[in-house]
């Protein structure tokens, strides 16, 4: 009988580029916003309703609002790319049977787990990070700063109700892309 | 000089060449005089609740500065109901969607009122999810009131 694909047909994988392009047509979508409202002061034209009444100050201020709660949005969704494509290598190691240290020991903890968790592993901690960094096939430096990555990343994935990790603020999609690419190009092949 | 530098001043100097000129000078002036205006209206409707010392109502001067109009002067409204205190502060002329803003601030809150393109002023309801702009009559500034000043 044949295997079930890794990748059914219905699912829709985005890779990090994908995901900082699409960030980077919305900046521009919402940057070209900002210059009509302005421009709307100055030329009496209408403008959009959620800009009625607002000075050049608060439009400003409510572009800075946007682009803050889009990168959150961008850096989800780069983080859950780079969660994904690691989450599919694991799956093709396990079925594959490659001779690779990293595929044995990923075989080797996958055969530790029970049926639920086969088809669900962990991923972070206890889980296929923690096997990865185990085998020490990848520099450790970049499963540590990917890892970072992951807190903003639960912290708005899951609705943002307990204390805010510095990580939301200190990282943007630019540091996260190059962090979870670092990581993405070191998987041997 | 550069070629593209050139050309983009060019295109720059010929865009403004087609659009109207702005006099910033009427624009701040007429703002002024629809503020003047509003207090007038805002005066007239609490005058009987005035008239019996319930309200007191004071203007104060206070400078706005804004960008190609510069700095001016233009004037506060305090009101004065029982012990808490109503400003009805102007933020300027250069406002999206409208020819001038006031704010309401209270003791509990803050609302807007907005010049209309018909010069008429009215109280800003809502945003989203959709536009509602009342003209200022008896019922609006009473809603107004009430919305900025404690229960």
């Amino acid at each position: 009988m044949p295997l079930a694909p890794i990748v059914p047909p219905s699912a829709e994988p985005q890779t990090l580029d994908e995901v900082l392009d699409w960030q980077r047509g919305v900046v521009d979508a919402l940057s070209d916003r900002r210059a009509i409202a302005k421009a709307a002061i100055l030329t009496g034209v209408p403008v959009a309703a959620r800009f009625i009444g607002m000075g050049v100050r608060e439009i400003e201020a409510f572009h800075e609002t946007e682009l803050r709660e889009l990168a959150r949005l961008t850096v989800l969704n780069l983080v859950a790319s780079a969660e994904a494509t690691i989450k599919i290598d694991y799956f093709r190691r396990v079925r594959d049977k490659q001779k690779h240290a990293l595929s044995v020991a990923y075989r080797d903890w996958h055969k530790t787990l029970s049926n639920k968790k086969r088809d669900r592993p962990n991923f972070d901690e206890e889980g296929i990070l923690a096997v990865l960094k185990e085998t020490g096939v990848v520099d450790n430096h970049l499963v540590g700063r990917f890892r970072e990555c992951l807190k903003a990343r639960h912290w708005v994935g899951h609705g943002r109700y307990w204390t805010k990790p510095s990580e939301v603020d200190r990282l943007d999609p630019d540091d996260v892309y190059d962090r979870a690419s670092a990581l993405l190009q070191a998987l041997p092949l | 000089m550069n070629q593209k530098l050139v050309e983009l001043l060019e295109r720059k100097q010929k865009q403004s060449d087609g659009s109207p000129q702005i006099n910033w000078n009427q624009r701040r002036d007429e703002y002024i005089a629809a503020v003047r205006s509003l207090y007038d209206q805002i005066e007239e409707m609490l005058a009987e609740a005035s008239g019996a010392k319930t309200v007191q109502a004071i203007r104060q001067g206070k400078q706005l500065t804004e960008s190609y109009i510069g700095t001016y002067s233009v004037d506060d409204l305090q009101l004065m109901i029982g012990s808490e205190q109503v400003r009805f502060s102007p933020q300027g002329r250069n406002i999206a969607g409208a020819r001038g803003r006031v704010d309401v601030l209270g003791e509990r809150s803050e609302a807007v009122l907005l010049l209309q393109p018909d010069s008429t002023w009215g109280f800003l309801q809502s945003r989203q999810p959709k536009l509602t702009v009342v003209p200022l009559d008896e019922t609006a500034l009473a809603e107004v009131l009430q919305l900025v000043m404690r229960d």
